[in-house]
Formats: C-alpha cells, structure tokens, sequence
C-alpha cells in the first residue's frame, strides 16, 4: 500500500473534476487528503475553494488556513491506517487509480462507510492535537480553569489543559458541518447525515477514551504527594485497531419516522440490542459485495487485486478473486537483505533477487 | 496543688467550643483550596520538532522555530555524516496559545521536564533492553525584553539515561510502537525566565558502537520523535499557598511565644513533654514561614530544597513528638522525662529522615548547577538512592510499629487505671477523672483522625486520577480538588499543632502556686490511699483534680 501513497501526491486533480463530481458527494475525503498538496504546491486555486468543500467547511478552512496541513495529513494516516486494517479482504479502503481519488467511497450507507468516517474523523482529531503540541498551531486553546476576574492571565494561574479536547472540538466542527447544511446542490439524506454524524462522533470518542494518563511524582525527595498527570494519546494504529473490532460489530441502525435513527434487531443473534453506546458504529445498509467494478455503488471490485493460494481467509484467491479464479506470474523481487545497523536513519544493505509466484485475481 | 495543662481545667463546654471553632477553621482551609484555587501543577506537551544544523552545533547557533529547517520524516532522512549531529530536537516553552505568547512566570515556583521518547520497533535498528541514551542538551532563555530569538545559554549538559522500554509479541513488526517509560530530563528550582529553549541532539559514534555495541545511542532503536512534558506549579496556586502560610505565620508566632511564656513562668523546670512540643511548635513555625515570596521577585533556585529541608524537619519533629507523647503517658514507666530513654526509637527516625536528607541533598542540591543532574541515572547514584529510600522506609516501618506499640500500651493502662480507681471513689470524683481521661483520648483520637484524614486524602487523590482514565475528566470533583488536599492538610497540621500548643501548656489557674519537682509530685501521689502507682505528668496531673 505504501507505495501509491506516494503517487497520489503527484495526481493533478483538475484533469478528473468532471468525471468526478458524480462521486463527490461521498468522497469529499479525498478532497481534505490532498489539501497539504494544494497548500504546499503554486497552486493558483485559493485552497479552500476545492471542490467537495461544502460552504460552512470552506468557510472554516479560511479561517483556520493554517490547520489545513494537519486535516490533509490526518486525513492520508487515517486512509493509510484503514488500509492497512483491510489489507487482503475485498474491500480494502482504496479507491480506483484513475479516479484520483484518495480515500475510499461509499455510495451506500455499509458498514465499511461507517468505519471509514469514524476513523478519518479520529485521524484528523489525532493529528490537529499533535500539531498542539509541535506548536505549529498558534490557536489551540488553553483551560478554562475559573479564575478570580481581577487575574490577567489566566494560563499562569492555572495552566494549559489537554489538546485533544482542542482537535476534537475542532474536528468536530469541521467535519460534521457539512452534514447540517442543507446543500442545495446535493440531495439531503437526513439519515446518512445522521448517521456520518454518528460514526464520526464514534472515532473521535474513541480516540479520546484510549487515551492513557502518565503520571510524574515530584513532592519531597520525589515522593508522591504532589503528582500530575497527564494524557497520551493512543496511536492511529491502536484506533485502527479498536475500530477495527468495532466494525465487526457494527450495528444496524434505520430512520423512523420522527427522523431519529433507531436500532434494528440483529437478525443473526436472538438478543435484541436495545441500546448503541456512543462509540459503536453503525450502518444502514448491507455492504455489497465488493466483487466488481461498479460505479453505481462506488465499488471497485477486486480485479487485478493479488491473493494467496491455498489461503482459506478473506485474502485467498478463492474468496477474494469471487470465483472467477486467478492467474499466475512469476515475479522477480528485489529485496534487501544482509541488513547492517547504523542508527535511526541509515542501514547498509545488500540486494537480494527472490523470484516468487504472484497470483492475480481475473 | 500541682500545676495542670490547660486541657485538663477546662471545662466542657468551653472544649466544646474550641473544637467546634476548629472545625469550622479545617473546613474553611479546605474551601479555599476546593473554591479559590486551581489545581496545584499542571503541565504543557511538547512534540520537539526535528531541524536540521549543518554546523553540528560547532557553531554555537540556537536552533529554533525561525531558522528551523525541518525534518519532516526522520527515517527518510539522509544525513551527510554519521555522528547525526546534523539532527537537532528543538522546542521552545512555552507554546503560543489562542494567538498569545504565554510566558512563564516566577508564581510558577519550579519547572520540570520529563522526557518520553518514542520508539519504533524495527528489524534493522534494534532496541536492546536498557540501552543508554545520550543526549547532548543545550537549554537557553529569553527574557521579556530582548528580540524575538535573542538566545542566552543557562546551561549545556551531557545527560545519560536508561532506557526502558517494553513491546507485547503481536506490535513486535514493521511500525509496532515500544511503550518506553519517561525520562527525568531536568528539574528549576524556580522559574525566573519567561522563555526557554530547548536543544538536544543525539550523536552517535560509529566506532564505539562497533567496538562496544553497548556503548551510548547504539541500541535505542529506531527512534521517531521526542517529547517533552513541562511540569509547573499553578500560579494562582502559589498564590493561595503563599497567602495561607503568610496568615498562618504571625499566629503560630504568637501562640509559640505564649506557650513559651507559660512554661518560662512555671517554678520547676519544663517537662520532655513541654519541650517536645515548643519544639514542635517552632518547626511548624519554620515550615509556615512565606520564604517563597523572596522567589518571585528574585532568582532564587535553591528553595526548592528549602522547602524539602523544611518539610523534612517538621516531619522529624513530628514524629519524634509523637514517640515521646505516648511515651510520657506510660504511667508504670519510672524513666520517663529523660530524652536519653527515647534514644533506641529516636534512632530510627534519625537514620530514616537522615537518609532522605542525603537523597535530596544529593538530588536537589546538585541540580542548583546542573538542572540536567538525576541521581537516577548513573548506577552507581541510583544505587546509593535505593538504599537511601530503603533504610529510611525500614526505618519508618519498625518506628510505626514501636509507636503503635507503645499507644497500646498507653492505652491498656489508662483502662486499667480507670477500672482500679474508678468505683472505689465518690460519685462527684468520678465524674472528674473520667473527663480528665476522655479528654486525653480525645486527643489521641486527634491524632488518629488526622493520621486517618491523610490516609483518606492519598485514596481520593489516587481515586481522581482513576477517574482520568474517563471521558470528562476535568469536570470530576475530585481530580479538580486537590488542592483542597493540600490546604486542608495543612490546615489540619496548623491546628493540630496550635491545639497542642494551647492544651498543653502549663495552666494558668495552677501553676503560679506549683513549686514542687516531679518527685515531690511522686510523693504527694504515694500518701495519697487510692494511688498504689508512682505517676507524674500528664497523668499525674489528669488524675490530680480528683484529690481536690
């Protein structure tokens, strides 16, 4: 996967804005990806008129240009993370070469939209609360603590709280905009808003509840009678992986009349679940299959795609390949081996040829 | 007539409105904490950011934000040369928050860093169980006046620390993170600047590190990325802190010279017990004393060991109090009033409180140079502060046991005094002794219940930090009120003291007539039909107004 990372860098996005727009709607991730790009390049396009914006997100983007970069790479770590999760499995969170696209879209509301939504809104919480404290960004916000009026300064009276609740408040605000508007332009589904809303709430949650306190004693000869403590954030690759286990128990949820989402009983286990806690994910409809190339449910199929032989999981060719079975190459790997160790950033390697089977999907 | 404490002639009612008066002064203590303050310390995370120095630092330049040329990926880095040097972690402290250069500010008392450092798991660069990282850190500041990135060296240090750090099996591939534990990195005894800027570099020697892979930074993995954590004392706080003991020192102040008077006044001479306590009393008044006020108009690094200093002597004295307070009360021991008799268990508090004298003189009072200096980090420094904390932990526990020893004792005599005497006299005397004897206990239930509120005050506070682990951690009551702890700790220490001063001293009712020395005291006892025992003191005197 980490290779076409790169590549997506160097995809011009005017070239495919008409082929596009049908996807937009769902895809406006991919937009916010390649925001660093648009930053950082001569681009003569003022950045937050980037198509796929909606009106309340570009006015915020405007006025927080600066928080722009961290969306973008928020954003490409969480696809990166999702990919990752999915590696193998039919669906695996990439989007068509062609199309330009970085992240995944979802035409329908599956279960792999939700995972999607929750996890990009955590990756975007994540990466604005590290920039906190890189201290690249000059507005995140200090503590509320109450202090007496006739205080100036209200930072050397009770210091600077926790960051994440800054990235969350500003996720929040930036990303679940865009399901309140009521956009002329697209057609309003009230119960996929609600339920983006939903799954975008359930990464952030999540995010925030893994965090882990680390405390320092520092009283008399380092005893504990004084202590702070504070909150560290857990890894985009912890959250993969507890949306991960989320997603596998998604839950099926459904509009009703008074335009509230409402759980739906669970046809395959006998308890009814009368409640979904906040950071569950949930969905509306079944995940197609994922098999071909369908640009009506913005599926990709798995065509081209490579799969292990014998394999009985989602990533042997039996499964992945949907029966249409698989062809055979021999491939020619250079890899490198012998490895020898120089600190952080520099290994002396030799290159070695391994000539393996790949198999290919049909 | 022999001259009584005051506790003993007071009335009833009267000890009732002083308790209750007291009651009131705890609460309130622990308001000001719970309403006025913020919480006691708080603290700022800093991802240190990577830049890049041609100069490998020969040319003395800071790196800061402005001339950074940042690295953004380490791994995908390629330095020109292999001492990496080239590299430099850089942070300035404070952050720039809601569009405002914060500063910091000598209320902040005292800044320490702690230092995490992240470790990617990686089959090319191993992490080997506790390697030694180098650091090669420059610390600078700024005061208010000067231009934006006009940099004044306070201190360059080579700092070497452990590194600890675990993996479970199933993170142990490409990208997996090593959970490492944090790093002391340095500690102010005050923060006299506004600004400060941090420097580290790693560097690496490629031929010791072939020569001897356990040299420094030759096995600490693939490191991606340093963070610092900045740990300060709430200004508003030290505000209230200063303003409690500012209030507090003018009334232990007069209430010791009253006690001192009082036993000055007495014919005989004061009692262990009375000199014990104005002993206490004047180490209370040590510790209230506002030195810290000096701190916040002038550089002023060495109070932090100050304050330990005083903390530790008031806790000595404390306990060595409490030793001699239940020893006195021992009524069948005939060699009381005598400090050499207390020499065995005040050993003990000796060797404990002298051993963390060392520690923290150690600690504390090397870091007056070097504020990069941790006893922890050489093997030989964290040996010697083991063994400190040891002996003085021993030393605590076999004292505590002999102190609870002793109050059993103290205890069982006091009832089986009362079941000897009680019923053999009139009505209206027993009636008396068992007031004289329930206001004994009543300080003894004094001191239990302090001992019992400090207990309780470590479980909430352990208890709100639980109570981090949730989503709306700032709004829990407790994790907001410990300063309310601190306050009201020292609210309780403050009373206590003050009660014992009050209660204890020689009565004002008796003792211009009390002439007689502990012996005749004995004496007069002897004749007395109904005493069988030798007693004096407290005892002595508790049981004294029933032979009016």
């Amino acid at each position: 996967m980490i290779p076409r990372r790169t590549n997506w860098i160097f995809i011009v996005f005017c070239l495919h804005l008409i082929q596009v727009q049908s996807l937009l709607d769902a895809s406006w991730w991919s937009t916010v990806a390649q925001l660093s790009t648009a930053l950082a390049g001569h681009n003569v396009k003022p950045v937050c008129e980037l198509p796929g914006l909606s009106p309340g997100q570009a006015q915020v983007c405007e006025l927080f240009k600066d928080h722009m970069p961290a969306v973008s790479i928020g954003a490409q770590n969480a696809i990166q993370e999702c990919q990752r999760q999915f590696t193998g499995h039919r669906w695996n969170c990439s989007t068509h070469y062609s199309t330009g696209m970085l992240g995944p879209i979802h035409k329908m509301a599956t279960r792999e939209a939700a995972f999607t939504y929750a996890i990009l809104s955590a990756g975007v919480t994540h990466e604005i609360g590290r920039r906190c404290k890189q201290g690249l960004l000059t507005s995140c916000g200090c503590s509320d603590e109450i202090k007496p009026k006739n205080v100036p300064n209200d930072w050397s009276w009770g210091g600077c709280g926790d960051n994440v609740e800054y990235g969350y408040k500003f996720s929040r605000d930036f990303i679940d905009i865009r399901e309140k508007e009521h956009d002329p332009k697209r057609n309003h589904d009230n119960g996929r808003s609600l339920m983006n809303r939903r799954n975008n709430e359930a990464g952030r949650k999540i995010l925030k509840r893994h965090r882990k306190p680390k405390c320092k004693c520092h009283g008399v000869s380092g005893a504990c009678n004084m202590k702070t403590c504070w909150m560290q954030l857990p890894s985009m690759e912890q959250v993969g992986k507890i949306l991960r286990n989320k997603y596998d128990k998604a839950i099926r949820v459904q509009i009703n009349d008074r335009g509230n989402l409402q759980l739906l009983a669970d046809e395959t286990s006998r308890e009814r679940k009368t409640r979904a806690l906040p950071t569950d994910l949930v969905f509306m409809d079944d995940s197609p299959d994922y098999c071909r190339f369908d640009r009506h449910s913005g599926t990709l199929g798995t065509e081209g795609r490579v799969c292990k032989r014998g394999s009985t999981g989602a990533e042997g060719c039996d499964s992945l390949c949907c029966g249409r079975g698989y062809n055979t190459y021999t491939q020619e790997i250079k890899s490198k081996c012998n490895c020898k160790f120089e600190w952080c950033c520099k290994v002396v390697c030799q290159t070695c040829n391994n000539v393996t089977q790949v198999d290919i999907c049909k | 007539m022999a001259g009584g404490a005051v506790i003993e002639n007071l009335s009833n009612r009267k000890l009732f409105v002083i308790f209750a008066g007291l009651l009131v002064i705890q609460i309130m203590f622990f308001l000001i904490g719970a309403w006025y303050s913020p919480s006691p310390s708080s603290y700022m995370e800093f991802e240190m950011i990577t830049c890049r120095d041609e100069t490998k630092g020969l040319s003395g330049k800071w790196i800061h934000r402005d001339n950074c040329q940042q690295i953004g990926e380490l791994s995908e880095f390629t330095p020109s040369s292999f001492d990496l040097r080239e590299i430099v972690f850089v942070a300035k402290m404070p952050h720039i928050r809601d569009g405002i250069e914060l500063e910091y500010s000598p209320w902040f008392q005292f800044l320490l860093g702690v230092l995490h450092v992240d470790v990617e798991y990686s089959t090319h660069f191993k992490y080997v169980a506790n390697a030694q990282l180098e650091l090669e850190v420059r610390m600078g500041y700024r005061e208010k006046k000067s231009a934006k990135n006009d940099w004044k060296e306070l201190t360059t240090s080579n700092v070497t620390r452990t590194l600890y750090c675990s993996i479970p099996e199933d993170e142990k591939k490409d990208g997996g993170t090593y959970d490492c534990e944090m790093l002391d990195l340095f500690e102010l005894g005050s923060s006299s600047y506004p600004f400060y800027l941090i420097n580290i570099r790693i560097p690496i020697d490629q031929q010791a590190c072939q020569y001897d892979p356990r040299s420094p930074n030759c096995q600490i993995g693939k490191l991606t990325g340093l963070r610092l954590i900045e740990i300060h004392q709430n200004g508003g706080f030290t505000l209230v802190w200063l303003w409690t003991k500012t209030f507090m020192t003018p009334v232990v102040a007069a209430c010791l010279w009253w006690y001192y008077n009082r036993i000055n006044q007495l014919a005989r001479n004061p009692l262990l017990l009375e000199r014990a306590i104005l002993y206490l009393g004047l180490s209370l008044a040590i510790l209230d004393f506002p030195i810290e006020w000096i701190s916040l108009t002038t550089h002023f690094p060495i109070l932090l060991l100050v304050s330990d200093l005083r903390q530790g002597l008031f806790y000595t004295v404390l306990f060595s109090f409490w030793l001699i307070f239940a020893g006195e009360h021992l009524i069948d021991d005939t060699t009381r009033n005598n400090i050499n008799s207390y020499r065995f268990n005040l050993f003990f508090i000796i060797t404990g409180s002298s051993a963390l004298l060392v520690y923290d003189l150690v600690e504390r009072g090397v870091q007056l140079y070097d504020p990069f200096y941790s006893v922890w980090s050489s093997p030989t420094g964290s040996q010697i502060a083991y063994c400190a904390i040891f002996i003085s932990a021993i030393s605590t526990v076999i004292y505590f046991g002999f102190l609870l020893f002793k109050i059993v004792r103290v205890w069982n005599t006091i009832k089986n005094k009362r079941s000897a005497q009680l019923y053999q006299t009139s009505e209206n005397r027993r009636l008396k002794v068992e007031g004289v004897i329930y206001r004994f206990k009543f300080l003894m239930l004094f001191t239990l219940l302090c001992a019992a509120f400090t207990i309780i005050a470590y479980f909430m506070k352990q208890y709100g930090e639980a109570q981090l682990h949730g989503d709306e951690a700032r709004d829990g009551f407790l994790t907001g009120s410990t300063s309310a702890f601190f306050t009201g700790a020292f609210g309780m220490c403050n009373i206590y003291v003050l009660l014992l001063l009050a209660m204890y001293a020689p009565s004002h009712k008796h003792y211009r007539g009390a002439t007689q020395l502990i012996d005749e005291n004995d004496d007069e006892i002897i004749d007395d039909p109904s005493n069988q025992h030798t007693e004096s003191n407290a005892m002595t005197t508790f049981l004294k107004p029933s032979t009016d």
